[in-house]
C-alpha cells in the first residue's frame, strides 16, 4: 500500500515526508493505526497543512487504538502468580522454608492485587456509570455491571484470599506441608486459575469486539496470557514430571492431563497462526529463564538434613519439549479446519502425543547424561533434600513399567479428549463478546 | 561448684555461691508467651529445659517444640556471661542420617530488654526425636551444645467456630458465586454490544446454572472427602503413647507389657537404652499423691518389664514409666494397676520410696524450698532449688549422687495429667544427651567428660537445683529424691501454680 505519494512528497519536501512515513509505519508496525488509518492519514497528507493534520490524527489513533491499562494489568497479574509460583518452588528446593512475607509469596499476592484493582476499577465504572462504553457489553451480576472477564478475575482474587486463612489453619492442624497439592493450596489454585481464566476472557470479549491493529496487539497480549496458563499448568504437576519419570507412562499422562486442552481452546480461539508455537514458546522462554537466571542469586538451605551443598537457588529443570508437538499441532491445525472435532481431536491428540513422545524420550536420555549437567541444560541442579541414594541424584530413570503400552494407550485417549474439549472450547470462544 | 557431664551443667554450687545464690535462686529467667500442649516426653509437658555448657558459656534453654509437625519450635537461650556475641542455632534429627547434614544455622536474636537472651524459630520437620544445636561465640572462644527435642505431633487442633463460620461464608460466597458466573458464560456471553438475552439465552443460563450447582456439590463433596482422608492420615500421625498392661503376678512381681499401638515406623520395642543405668525408671503413686516408689524392673523380654514389688499397701495406683529408645524418642508409659495383698520385696540398689513424711528425712533432717514470695506461673523457666539439712538444721555434708545425679524431681498435677521427671541438667532425659552430645563432640570428647564427672562425684553441696518450667496451671505435687551416705531419701512439696495473668 502507498502511504505517501509522489504528490505530498512534491509539496512537503523530502525531509517532512520522511517523517511522515517512518511514523505511520511505526504506528503500524506498534499495532496502533490500522492500514485504513494509515490511509487516511495519508490523504490528509494530501490537503493542507497535512503534517499537523497528520499528527493530531496519529495522537488519536494511539488513544483510541490502545491496549487499555486494565487488560496490561490483568496480563502482568498472571505473569506475576506464575513468577511467584516458579519462585517459590525454587525458594524451598534451595532454602527449605519460608514466611508468609517471603519475596515469592509478595509475587503471588501481587497476582491477587493486580487483578483486583482491574477488575474492581472494570465493575465498579461500568457499574456507576463512568465507563459507559462498556455497560453496552458488561453483564449484570448481583446488582453489578462489568465485562464477564472482570467478574471471574474478582472471583479469582476471593479465592485467592480466601486461601490465607485457611492454609494457615491447616499448617497449625496439619503441620506446615511443603506440598504442593493440598486443600488449601487447591483453594489457592482455583484463584490462580480463577485470575488467569478471568484475564483471558477479558481479552477475549475485547479481541474479538476489536478490529485491524487492536485485534492483532489483542491477539498477541492473549497469546502471551495463554503461555502464562500453559506455565501454570505445568507448574502444579512438576511433582509428577522429573527427569527421572520421562520413560513411565504416568509421566506422559500427568502432561496430558489438562494442558493440550488449554494448549488448542487458546489456539483456536485466538484464530492465529502459530498460535501453540506462540504459547509454548512463551512456556519454554519462561521456564529457561527462570533456569539460566535463578542459579545466579546466592542461596543456603535452612532445612535440615541437607544431602547437598546449595549455595544458589535450584531452579526446576530444562523446560519440557511441548513446543515441539505444539509445532506439528499448529500444522495439522490449519490443514484440517474443516474437519468436525470428533474426527480432528483424535488426530491432534495422537499427534500431539506421538511427537512429545518421540522428542521427550530420548532428550530424557540426554538429560541423564554427563553433557546435560551444565547451566544450560542444568542437570546437575537438585535440591538440597535430594539424597544420595536416591533415583534422581543417580540419573536413573524409575524402572520401566509393566503396563507401560496400557499406560500409553491412556495417555492417547487423554490427550484425544483434551483436544475434543480444546476444539469446542476453542470454538465457544471465538464467539465471546462480553 | 559444677558437676559437668557431657557438656551438661548437673548445677551442684559450692557453698559460698550457695549463699550467694540463694537470694535469686528462684528467679524466673525467662518469660515468653509459649504454645500449648498436651504430650510429648513427658506426660503433658513437651517443652524442653535445658541448663548446659557451651565451651566456656552457661546457657538455659528452653525449646517449645511446636504441636503440629513439620512446624516452628520457638527457642529461648538466655546466657549467665556478658561475653557472649553472637548464638546460631540449627534444628536436625537426633539420630539417623538426616543428623550428619546440618543446614546452615540461623543466627538468634537478642533480646532488646535483656542482652543475655537470645530466641528463634526453627522448622522441624518430622516427628520423633530431634535437636537444636547452639554455636555460642564470645571473648572466650566458641562452644557448642546439643538440646534433644522430642517431636511429638499432638492432638489436630480444631477450628475456632468464627473461622469456621467465616470460612464457610466465603465457602457460599465462592460457590455462589461460581455458579453465577458460569450461568451468566452461559447466558450473556456471546451477546453483542447492547443485545438482550432472549428466552433461549436464558434458559441455556438456567440449564448451565444447574450443571454448574450439580458439579460445585460434587466439588464440595469431593473436597470434603479429601479433607478427611487428610485428617485421618494426620491422625495416625499424632503421638500415641505406648500402651501398658500391669499384672501382678503370684509371686507378688509386677509385670509391665508395653504394646505399640500404631505410629511412626521409628519406634520400636526393642531399642531401649539405659538411662541412669537402667531401662526403665518406674514411678508408682497412690492416687492422692501420698505415696511414691522409684523402681527399675528389669527387661525380661521385649517390651516386657519385671520387678518384684516392695511392701505396698492393697489398692489402686498410678503408674508412669519413663523409656529411652535408641533412636533418642523418649517416652512416657502410663498405666494403673490394683496391687493386692502380696509378699513384699525388700527395696534394693538404687529403688526408693516414700509415705507421706513431707519434707522430713530419715534421720530426723529435712529438704527445704528454697523459693522466694513470687507466685508460681505456667510456662515459665523457673529454678527449683533445694536444700537438705541434717536433723540440726545444718547443710547436709553427706550427699551422693544418685544414679549419677546430685537429685531427682517429679513435677505431678494432682490430676496426674502432667508428670514429668527431671534432673539438675534439666528435662530432657541423659540418654537423649548423650545421643546429641555424642555425634557433636564425638566419643573422645564424651570419655573426657565422664571422666571429669567420676572425679566430681565424691562431695557434694547440700543444694540442688532443677530447671524446669510448669506446663499449665494447677496443683502439684514435687518430689525430689537425693542419695545421703547411701541412703535415698524423697521429700514432698505442694505447688499451686496460678493461671498466667
Amino acid at each position: 500500500m502507498a502511504i505517501a505519494t509522489e504528490a505530498p512528497k512534491r509539496k512537503l519536501g523530502v525531509l517532512r515526508a520522511l517523517c511522515v512515513e517512518i511514523r505511520l509505519r511505526a504506528l503500524r508496525l506498534l499495532g496502533r493505526a490500522s492500514s485504513v488509518e494509515a490511509d487516511e492519514i495519508a490523504e490528509t497528507i494530501v490537503n493542507a497543512e497535512p503534517a499537523k493534520h497528520a499528527e493530531g490524527l496519529s495522537r488519536k489513533a494511539i488513544r483510541t487504538r490502545a491496549i487499555p491499562w486494565y487488560l496490561w494489568c490483568s496480563a502482568l497479574a498472571v505473569t506475576s502468580a506464575y513468577i511467584g509460583g516458579y519462585w517459590d518452588i525454587s525458594w524451598h528446593r534451595s532454602i527449605g522454608r519460608d514466611t508468609f512475607w517471603s519475596p515469592p509469596h509478595m509475587a503471588i499476592y501481587a497476582c491477587g492485587m493486580l487483578a483486583g484493582i482491574s477488575s474492581a476499577y472494570l465493575i465498579l465504572t461500568t457499574t456507576f456509570g463512568r465507563n459507559a462504553s462498556l455497560a453496552d457489553v458488561g453483564v449484570r451480576m448481583w446488582g453489578f455491571t462489568g465485562p464477564l472477564g472482570a467478574f471471574i478475575c474478582a472471583w479469582g482474587g476471593l479465592a485467592m484470599l480466601v486461601s490465607a486463612p485457611f492454609d494457615n489453619w491447616w499448617h497449625n492442624a496439619y503441620g506446615l506441608d511443603v506440598r504442593i497439592i493440598s486443600p488449601p493450596h487447591m483453594v489457592l489454585a482455583a484463584g490462580f486459575f480463577g485470575i488467569e481464566l478471568g484475564a483471558v476472557m477479558l481479552l477475549l470479549a475485547f479481541m474479538n469486539r476489536a478490529a485491524d491493529a487492536q485485534r492483532a496487539a489483542l491477539q498477541r497480549l492473549f497469546l502471551y496470557v495463554s503461555g502464562t496458563v500453559i506455565c501454570e499448568s505445568l507448574l502444579l504437576k512438576l511433582e509428577f514430571i522429573n527427569r527421572s519419570e520421562m520413560h513411565t507412562a504416568a509421566f506422559y499422562i500427568a502432561v496430558m492431563i489438562g494442558t493440550p486442552a488449554i494448549l488448542v481452546a487458546n489456539a483456536v480461539a485466538s484464530q492465529r497462526r502459530w498460535a501453540c508455537t506462540i504459547m509454548t514458546s512463551v512456556y519454554t522462554a519462561f521456564a529457561a529463564g527462570f533456569l539460566w537466571l535463578l542459579p545466579l542469586f546466592p542461596a543456603e538451605p535452612k532445612l535440615g538434613p541437607v544431602y547437598r551443598v546449595v549455595t544458589h537457588f535450584i531452579p526446576w529443570e530444562f523446560p519440557l519439549l511441548v513446543i515441539v508437538p505444539a509445532f506439528v499441532v499448529d500444522l495439522v491445525l490449519e490443514r484440517t479446519t474443516r474437519w468436525r472435532p470428533l474426527l480432528r481431536a483424535p488426530l491432534v491428540g495422537l499427534v500431539f502425543l506421538s511427537t512429545f513422545v518421540a522428542v521427550q524420550w530420548p532428550f530424557a536420555n540426554f538429560l541423564m547424561t554427563s553433557r546435560a549437567r551444565n547451566w544450560f541444560f542444568g542437570a546437575a541442579y537438585m535440591d538440597f533434600s535430594t539424597p544420595g541414594f536416591s533415583l534422581y541424584a543417580r540419573s536413573e530413570f524409575r524402572p520401566p513399567d509393566a503396563v507401560l503400552v496400557r499406560g500409553m494407550l491412556i495417555a492417547a485417549i487423554i490427550s484425544c479428549l483434551m483436544m475434543w474439549i480444546g476444539l469446542h472450547a476453542g470454538r465457544a470462544m471465538q464467539r465471546v463478546k462480553r | 561448684m559444677r558437676i559437668r557431664r557431657n557438656g551438661y551443667n548437673i548445677h551442684v554450687p559450692s557453698r559460698i555461691a550457695v549463699r550467694r545464690g540463694l537470694r535469686t535462686a528462684f528467679a524466673l529467667l525467662v518469660a515468653l508467651i509459649a504454645a500449648p500442649g498436651v504430650a510429648g516426653a513427658h506426660v503433658g509437658s513437651p517443652d524442653v529445659f535445658l541448663d548446659g555448657t557451651a565451651g566456656p558459656y552457661r546457657l538455659f534453654v528452653t525449646v517449645r517444640p511446636p504441636h503440629a509437625i513439620p512446624g516452628v519450635a520457638e527457642v529461648e537461650i538466655l546466657t549467665t556471661a556478658p561475653d557472649v556475641g553472637e548464638v546460631r542455632i540449627v534444628p536436625l534429627p537426633l539420630t539417623g542420617p538426616g543428623a550428619q547434614f546440618a543446614p546452615a544455622p540461623d543466627r538468634a536474636e537478642r533480646s532488646r530488654a535483656d542482652p543475655r537472651l537470645f530466641t528463634g524459630r526453627l522448622w522441624m520437620m518430622t516427628a520423633g526425636a530431634w535437636q537444636v544445636r547452639i554455636t555460642v561465640d564470645g571473648d572466650r572462644g566458641m562452644g557448642r551444645l546439643s538440646v534433644p527435642v522430642p517431636t511429638m505431633p499432638q492432638a489436630t487442633l480444631q477450628m475456632d467456630p468464627a473461622l469456621r463460620g467465616l470460612l464457610f461464608a466465603f465457602m457460599l460466597l465462592l460457590c455462589g458465586g461460581f455458579i453465577t458466573i458460569v450461568s451468566t458464560v452461559a447466558r450473556e456471553a456471546t451477546l453483542g454490544p447492547g443485545e438482550i438475552p432472549g428466552p433461549r439465552a436464558r434458559r441455556r443460563g438456567r440449564i448451565v446454572g444447574v450443571v454448574a450447582t450439580c458439579l460445585v456439590i460434587a466439588v464440595v463433596f469431593l473436597g470434603n472427602g479429601w479433607w478427611t482422608v487428610e485428617a485421618s492420615r494426620y491422625a495416625r500421625y499424632v503421638y500415641k503413647p505406648l500402651e501398658t498392661t500391669a499384672t501382678v503376678t503370684s509371686t507378688g512381681a509386677l509385670r509391665l507389657t508395653l504394646s505399640d499401638p500404631g505410629w511412626i515406623r521409628l519406634r520400636r520395642l526393642d531399642d531401649f537404652v539405659a538411662d541412669h543405668g537402667h531401662l526403665m525408671h518406674l514411678f508408682i503413686v497412690s492416687p492422692a499423691l501420698d505415696r511414691l516408689w522409684h523402681l527399675h524392673p528389669e527387661e525380661t523380654d521385649t517390651g516386657t518389664f519385671e520387678q518384684r514389688l516392695p511392701d505396698i499397701q492393697p489398692g489402686r495406683y498410678e503408674l508412669f514409666a519413663d523409656l529411652v529408645h535408641a533412636s533418642g524418642i523418649s517416652e512416657t508409659a502410663t498405666g494403673a494397676l490394683t496391687i493386692p495383698p502380696i509378699a513384699a520385696a525388700p527395696l534394693s540398689g538404687d529403688d526408693s520410696a516414700y509415705a507421706d513424711t513431707g519434707a522430713v528425712l530419715s534421720d530426723g533432717g529435712r529438704i527445704v524450698w528454697v523459693r522466694d514470695e513470687q507466685p508460681l506461673s505456667p510456662k515459665r523457666l523457673a529454678l527449683f532449688t533445694f536444700r537438705v539439712e541434717d536433723a540440726s538444721g545444718k547443710p547436709a555434708d553427706d550427699l551422693e549422687l544418685y544414679m549419677g545425679m546430685p537429685g531427682h524431681a517429679v513435677f505431678v498435677r494432682r490430676d496426674r495429667a502432667v508428670f514429668a521427671h527431671v534432673h539438675p541438667s534439666g528435662s530432657a532425659p541423659m540418654a537423649a544427651i548423650d545421643i546429641g552430645q555424642r555425634a557433636l563432640e564425638g566419643d573422645a570428647g564424651r570419655s573426657a567428660d565422664m571422666q571429669q564427672h567420676s572425679s566430681h562425684g565424691a562431695s557434694l553441696p547440700a543444694t540442688v537445683t532443677f530447671p524446669f518450667g510448669f506446663p499449665e496451671p494447677g496443683d502439684y505435687r514435687i518430689f525430689v529424691q537425693v542419695k545421703r551416705a547411701g541412703r535415698i531419701e524423697t521429700a514432698a512439696f505442694d505447688a499451686h501454680v496460678a493461671p498466667a495473668s
